[in-house]
């Protein structure tokens, strides 16, 4: 890593790094300063998120980079390696802050002051952001500004940032503080400790290193097995480490005891600092209106029912409501393909756009309103606060497959998508149990394949009622989301037995104040994930899409099923009413069409594999589905819309995926699908690791190819053996 | 804050609904304690029991904190006796 280039020319442009504790505003307050335009990326080499916004400020243009919320600058891993490496410039893709904001909570002040006590001793210019300025009020809190400014030797800033209060004045405090000498950080350790940092760096610079700041060198000392410590020469490293571990004893023979001094003496600093500036009310013996909602919410019997009810209604309402948007986008989609076919004569071209795009694409878009639902709920569950609860009241079922609550999180947003899941495993400290989080998180039922899902129960599963009053669609779709969940249970006892074998972790964690979700954080979430799934059903699903066709239009000769098409279509307006013609023709190009698909690449393909699959009572059809879908398994929908609307198996009358599947038969004549073939196709989905991207970013957390592949082998055989008996065993009961 | 008559200190887990008290010590593996100290379950901090149990749930400054420890980590508690 190299000091990064900052073109002087630009003089007007401002590099500013924005830092805080999790929970106190960032990304509101970014947000507000950068309008929402922001740039989002992974910094290189490690799983952080870089964000990055513009804006312009009183003719000068500030470039904001949002570091991960941390309570702390103690780097103990690469990922918190980045923050540092961004403040310090030595971050190769961006250059080096000219200032710092750091953003707290107003009404925690004392507990966020923490970083921001580490920050300044980076010795950059930097603006304190007293964020949550209304809630601090609210409780009664005082803080006089003045006078924090004074001792903190910093510029401060009050701000609400929900409300946009006082925004602009953390853009003036931005461009003032570049221009202001930066005051001196504290000296708040003892002289014996900066004596031998200084040491340090002395020992360093013999040994062949770079020159680094300051503020690393502390680091080094302070953090016992930090990152800080790998970011030398491999050479080195085993000296260093012995160097280190010989000055901190010396260090504490005088008193000085790492790492407990830190924290210490930076919080005496922060006391010393508030004492007499903020205020706060006596006491919070009373209880507050969270109180009296975990009361209900985090009670052992209560708590879990209001959990249950919860994702139950989530499910019943994703199924509900999602109909009306399905029929409106398949009446669309229809509309579409009638129209191409009213304009194009039968041919090869027609056939790419209709059976191939049309029906393709169309068949996985239909489900963005599903998806936008999940996430919805996903989001306002977290940004209200219930999500923290709902980890508070897992920890002890999770405690006894020996995870903690911290688990929690990650695995509930893996429903949402696994990817952003297996990110989150990030907040778990102990590395044992993030891994096992991480590879069962895949088996949470994903929004991709709820339109599996949704089309085979919608299309397969009887709208009745169970007992009279509980729909039964429904009922099944909550149970394809509780079967990955539970199979979760054992996968995690034994990884946790076998290849993480350790104790159970302790758990603390902040339960945040209940509120009302906010509709711009909501909206923002969900815009991002219907945006990436749209984006991926119009590159990744578009490709396969296309190459599934391929296979299954060539090498056979398609002439002679145009010439039926063209007299089919001639006759429908020449003369509507020979109906017996048109059936006979049609019976005739239906029977050509699969014969043609048999004969195609994919139907020799297919061929070959429908042994395999035959067991969980697929056709070979089925069976490429599902094998095309193994990049990604919302393709399956795609692929099947296109092998079946090409193997002449749509119906006429209504051209849509599902009653094409409903119409589907096997050769002799039977229908393809029933109840068991469904359900063994849903259980297949709901267990196998279809998704090229979560194995990818498994890869990437745990560095190693490893353990994609083991994730990939289990989930996949579990998926085969899981779908087997399903289908054998309802057949066996439902015949 | 009122004085304490007598004092009393017990780990932080056999604190009962509602009582209070001072961190006078926090007992764990070295990383560990720095985690509970950045996160506020440090010395001289004062908290409370809201909800006991396993895992239970903590006052500190007005913010809640679910909190489970491990046989490895013991915070101790000087109980405040009733206060005013
Ligand atoms: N009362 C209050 N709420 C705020 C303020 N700023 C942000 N919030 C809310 O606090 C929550 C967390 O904000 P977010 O920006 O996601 O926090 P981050 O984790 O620090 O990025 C959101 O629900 C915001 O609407 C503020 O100044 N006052």
């Amino acid at each position: 890593m190299s000091d990064s280039v900052t073109t002087p020319s630009e003089s007007s442009r401002l590099t500013v790094a924005l830092i805080g504790n999790p929970n106190t505003g960032k990304s509101t307050l970014f947000n507000a300063l950068c309008g929402g335009q922001a740039r989002v990326g992974n910094f290189p080499g490690v799983t952080v998120e870089k964000k990055v916004g513009q804006y312009q400020f009183k003719e000068r243009d500030i470039t904001l980079i949002d570091l991960p919320g941390t309570y702390s600058l103690s780097p103990r891993s690469a990922d918190e390696m980045v923050s540092v490496d961004v403040l310090l410039g030595r971050q190769d893709d961006i250059p080096k802050p000219q200032a710092v904001v750091c953003i707290v909570d107003s009404s925690n002040l004392e507990r966020n002051l923490y970083v921001f006590s580490q920050i300044r001793d980076l010795n950059l210019p930097t603006v304190l952001v007293l964020n949550m300025w209304d809630l601090a009020k609210n409780r009664g809190i005082t803080i006089d500004v003045d006078e924090l400014r004074q001792r903190l030797g910093v510029t401060v800033v009050m701000t609400s940032a929900h409300r946009q209060d006082g925004i602009e004045a953390v853009s003036e405090a931005i461009i003032q503080v570049v221009e202001d000498e930066v005051t001196p950080p504290p000296r708040l350790f003892p002289e014996a400790f900066y004596a031998e940092v200084e040491k340090l760096s002395a020992w360093l610079v013999e040994h062949g290193e770079e020159p680094a700041h300051f503020y690393l060198h502390e680091r080094m000392l302070l953090d016992v097995r930090g990152a800080s410590e790998e970011a030398t020469n491999k050479e080195n490293t085993l000296q260093l480490k012995e160097y280190l571990g010989e000055t901190r004893l010396r260090l504490a023979a005088e008193g000085c005891r790492i790492p407990a001094i830190e924290t210490k003496l930076r919080y005496n600093w922060i006391r010393e600092k508030l004492d007499g500036v903020m205020v706060r009310p006596a006491s919070d013996q009373t209880l507050s209106t969270s109180d009296r909602i975990d009361k209900i919410v985090t009670h052992r019997f209560s708590g879990i029912l209001v959990f249950a009810l919860l994702m139950f209604l989530v499910f019943q309402a994703i199924y509900t409501w999602s109909g009306p948007f399905m029929n409106l986008v398949e009446g669309g989609q229809n509309f579409i393909s009638t129209t191409v076919e009213g304009w194009m004569p039968p041919g090869t071209l027609r056939s790419l756009l209709v059976d191939g795009l049309i029906a393709g694409v169309g068949s996985v878009i239909i489900f963005l309103p599903q998806i936008v639902m999940l996430f919805a709920f996903i989001a306002i569950m977290e940004d209200c606060g219930y999500m923290a609860r709902a980890a508070f009241l897992m920890d002890k079922l999770m405690t006894k497959i020996g995870l903690s609550g911290k688990s929690f999180l990650p695995l509930m947003s893996s429903f949402a998508c696994a990817i952003p899941g297996v990110m989150a495993t990030r907040v778990i400290e102990n590395r044992r149990d993030r891994m096992v989080t991480m590879l069962v998180a895949p088996l949470m039922s994903c929004s991709a394949r709820l339109p599996v899902y949704i089309l085979m129960i919608y299309t397969f599963i009887p709208a009745s009622f169970i007992f009279g009053w509980l729909p039964l669609q429904g009922t099944v779709l909550f149970a394809m989301y509780a079967l990955g969940t539970l199979i979760a249970i054992p996968i995690a006892w034994i990884l946790k037995k076998t290849f993480f074998k350790g104790e159970t972790p302790p758990f603390v964690m902040e339960l945040p104040p209940y509120k009302w979700p906010s509709p711009r954080i909501v909206f923002d979430r969900v815009y991002d994930r219907a945006k990436a799934f749209v984006v991926r059903a119009g590159t990744l699903i578009f490709s396969v899409t296309v190459l599934v066709w391929a296979l299954s239009y060539f090498p056979s000769d398609h002439s002679e099923l145009h010439n039926l098409s063209i007299q089919m279509e001639t006759i429908e307006v020449t003369a509507p009413a020979e109906q017996e013609t048109l059936d006979q023709l049609s019976d005739q190009h239906n029977l050509l069409a699969g014969k043609l698909i048999r004969e195609s690449y994919l139907g020799r393909m297919g061929v070959a594999i429908e042994p395999v699959v035959k067991p969980l009572g697929w056709d070979w059809r089925i069976g490429i589905g599902a094998l095309a879908s193994f990049p990604a398994r919302e393709v399956v929908i795609a692929t099947l819309g296109t092998i079946f609307s090409l193997g002449g198996d749509t119906d006429e009358e209504n051209p849509g995926l599902r009653s094409t599947l409903a119409a589907a038969t096997w050769p002799d004549g039977r229908p393809l699908f029933t109840v068991p073939v469904a359900l063994s196709i849903m259980v297949f989905f709901a267990l196998c690791a279809q998704c090229g991207a979560t194995l990818m970013v498994i890869r990437r957390e745990t560095n190693s190819w490893r353990w994609p592949i083991f994730t990939f082998t289990y989930m996949t055989v579990l998926a085969y053996v899981a779908a087997f008996l399903t289908y054998q065993i309802g057949t066996a009961i439902g015949g | 804050m009122s004085v304490a008559t007598t004092t009393q200190v017990v780990p932080l887990d056999l604190l009962q609904a509602h009582e209070s008290g001072q961190i006078l010590e926090v007992v764990a593996p070295n990383e560990w304690t720095h985690r509970l100290q950045e996160l506020g379950l440090r010395e001289g901090v004062t908290i409370r029991m809201v909800k006991t149990g396993e895992p239970c749930i903590l006052a500190i400054d007005g913010h809640r904190f679910s909190y489970r420890c491990d046989p490895s980590t013991m915070i101790m508690v000087e109980l405040a006796e009733s206060i005013a």
